[in-house]
């Protein structure tokens, strides 16, 4: 049957093209995408064991001075129950990661995400081969700094409460010297009163100045032990403090070094976030615009308090 | 030869069937291109802007207004005085009268809420000297002047000032002005000219759908009917209200029907019902951080206890209500 509608005249070779067109779109698309993310580029392998595998994930970006040179492939158990990480990298890198280079586990700013950096090595050293180890080094993320505050902070607390203890030496140390200042107030107040009868009988004035020295000699040799006592006492605490405070102190340039870190990026983050979210303001106000979302939208006006009857 | 030829002929007419079916589905495919983008086109025809849309400032009145009516109804005085202050500033500042006269009736209602009458009738009295604002504004105005009136007791102005409002225009809310009557006519003592008011609010609330008003209309009633010593019809009364405040989620006028209900048990001796409908009124207003419903409750409550015999419960009661004066 010879087809003489002309619509239908080489309708198989338009619909054959149509389809190799489409083949070929496809083809290209699917060559674009792996182009762009990387498929056809030249990679290696390269990893290294940890004691947990908390915090990394399959798909982890592998960053080197900033940038992506790759992704963690997978994460596995070894026969020591260790994890073992497989970075799977772009081999065009590999010459800036040698030997002494080193694998860690850390956070883009604050609040950003993680990464795996890779620190670049020294141009002297060999490269890290295919399948070869690189060294991981544990850093240390703000949870860590957290932690290693949290003793600190305990310390204080128990050195706070012994301080604040009613029982406690200190405490009672205390209270003895308030009982001997008590006790230097009485005497210093029986020398006035000498001192007024000094005129009237001096004699006896000086046999109880005598006597009055000999209590201030025994008060000063009992303010002598309670001082030492009180010494005994608090230097421990003291050094338990100082030591505290060392800590302290050390865990808190650690925080901060952590925060300089990171407070350059915390603007543009900002910045980032309010920017979208102002975009995200235009769209939805441009979308208000829109019919048939406008209809459904209220003009804002005034409203009008109304006064209740009955109050 | 001839197997052979029948063979051939089959292939062509399914070649054939196989053209119908794609020249159908592609003239399909055409007919659908076509339609959606005659419906594309005819959404961007529509679309645009469809309205002009409000100067910024006149936005920004608006919002602050906004914001000062949701700060009034979280209980937020303050904030609420705040925001409206400002969004009378900035409608002085265009010289907007309606916006103006909104939001100085508004501070108005809010320094009511305070107990500050002098400066809510100052407010009150601004807005009669704005020109050119409607009927609907000054009848709203006036029906506040009447408010401020009868919380100062003068009798005969608040009237005076409810009738101008009617007078004014009536809409939805001529039953609240014929509330504000019924409530006048009660201080006065005049009941039956109060339950006529609120019977004719109650009708008019109803059908206006003014819910509100529509409970205050009952509460009335039922406050009126209790001072006639009608006990069943005033319960009645108080329960409808109620009901109505129940739907609307008013704690303060939930509170408000209970202790009235509670009042009328404890006029006819009924000293247990009365302790309960208390109770559940001092509840209502401690859970809603009203110190001045939950100390009213507390007192009626020791006041039930004290007639029942057990003074040592309303002494008891009595103390509790003392820090709930100091936090009024």
């Amino acid at each position: 049957m010879k087809e003489t509608d002309p619509r239908f005249v080489s309708l198989q070779k338009k619909v054959i093209l149509f389809f190799a067109v489409a083949a070929i779109g496809i083809i290209g698309t699917l060559i674009f995408l792996g182009v762009e993310r990387g498929a056809f580029t030249p990679k290696y392998r390269i990893h290294f064991t940890v004691e947990k595998g908390t915090g990394f994930f399959e798909g982890m970006p592998v960053k080197l001075s900033g940038f992506k040179i790759g992704k963690i492939e997978t994460l596995s158990l070894d026969e020591n129950a260790r994890v073992k990480i497989l970075l799977l990298l772009d081999k065009k890198y590999q010459k800036w990661i040698r030997q002494d280079s080193r694998a860690m586990l850390t956070k883009e700013g604050l609040i950003g995400e993680d990464v795996i950096d890779v620190t670049v090595g020294a141009q002297g050293k060999p490269v890290i081969e295919d399948g070869a180890v690189i060294p991981y080094e544990k850093s240390r993320g703000l949870d860590e700094l957290v932690e290693e505050a949290r003793p600190v902070i305990g310390e204080i607390k128990d050195i706070i409460s012994y301080i604040n203890d009613p029982d406690a030496d200190i405490k009672q140390t205390l209270a003895n010297l308030q009982m001997l200042s008590f006790e230097l107030l009485i005497t210093k107040e029986n020398i006035d009163k000498l001192l007024k009868n000094t005129d009237v009988n001096i004699t006896d004035v000086a046999s109880s100045l005598s006597k009055v020295a000999k209590n201030i000699d025994s008060t000063v040799t009992d303010i002598d032990k309670t001082i030492l006592k009180i010494e005994g006492k608090v230097s421990p605490a003291m050094d338990k403090l100082n030591k505290t405070m060392g800590n302290a102190e050390e865990a808190t340039s650690s925080l901060k070094d952590a925060i300089e870190k990171s407070a350059p990026k915390l603007p543009r983050l900002l910045n980032k976030g309010e920017d979208a979210l102002n975009e995200t303001n235009e769209v939805v106000r441009s979308l208000k615009q829109v019919w048939p979302i406008s209809s459904y939208i209220e003009e804002p006006k005034d409203s009008l308090l109304r006064g209740d009857s009955y109050e | 030869m001839s197997e052979k030829h029948d063979s051939r002929y089959t292939m062509q007419d399914t070649g054939y069937g196989i053209k119908k079916i794609v020249h159908r589905a592609s003239c399909i495919m055409h007919r659908f291109c076509l339609l959606f983008v005659s419906c594309f086109l005819l959404f961007i025809g529509c679309g645009g802007p469809s309205a002009p849309t409000l100067p910024a400032i006149h936005a920004q009145a608006i919002e602050y207004n906004q914001n000062a009516a949701k700060a009034a109804e979280k209980g937020d005085y303050e904030k609420a005085l705040d925001y409206y202050m400002e969004a009378l500033r900035i409608n002085q500042s265009v010289e907007n009268t309606g916006g103006i006269a909104i939001n100085l009736i508004n501070l108005a209602v809010i320094y009511q809420k305070q107990g500050n009458i002098s400066e809510a009738e100052k407010l009150i009295d601004m807005v009669f000297l704005i020109p050119d604002i409607n009927d609907s504004m000054k009848a709203e105005a006036a029906f506040e002047k009447a408010r401020i009136f009868l919380k100062e007791k003068e009798l005969s102005k608040a009237k005076e000032w409810v009738n101008k409002s009617l007078a004014l225009n009536k809409g939805i809310r001529e039953g609240s002005r014929w509330n504000l009557l019924g409530r006048i006519a009660l201080v006065e003592g005049n009941y039956s000219e109060a339950l006529t008011a609120a019977n004719t609010a109650l009708k008019l609330n109803s059908v206006n759908k003014q819910k509100t008003e529509e409970a205050n209309s009952m509460r009335l009633i039922a406050e009126i009917r209790a001072l006639t010593d009608k006990f069943e019809e005033s319960r009645e009364a108080y329960m409808k209200a109620l009901e109505i405040d129940k739907e609307s989620g008013d704690s303060k006028k939930i509170a408000v029907d209970l202790k009235g209900l509670g009042d009328i048990f404890l006029k006819y001796g009924r000293l247990q019902d009365a302790v309960n409908f208390y109770i559940r009124a001092y509840t209502v207003s401690r859970t809603d951080e009203d110190m001045e419903g939950a100390s009213k409750a507390a007192e009626s409550l020791a006041d039930a206890y004290r007639k029942s015999g057990d003074d040592k419960k309303a002494e008891e009661i009595l103390k509790t209500k003392m820090p709930l004066d100091k936090k009024k």
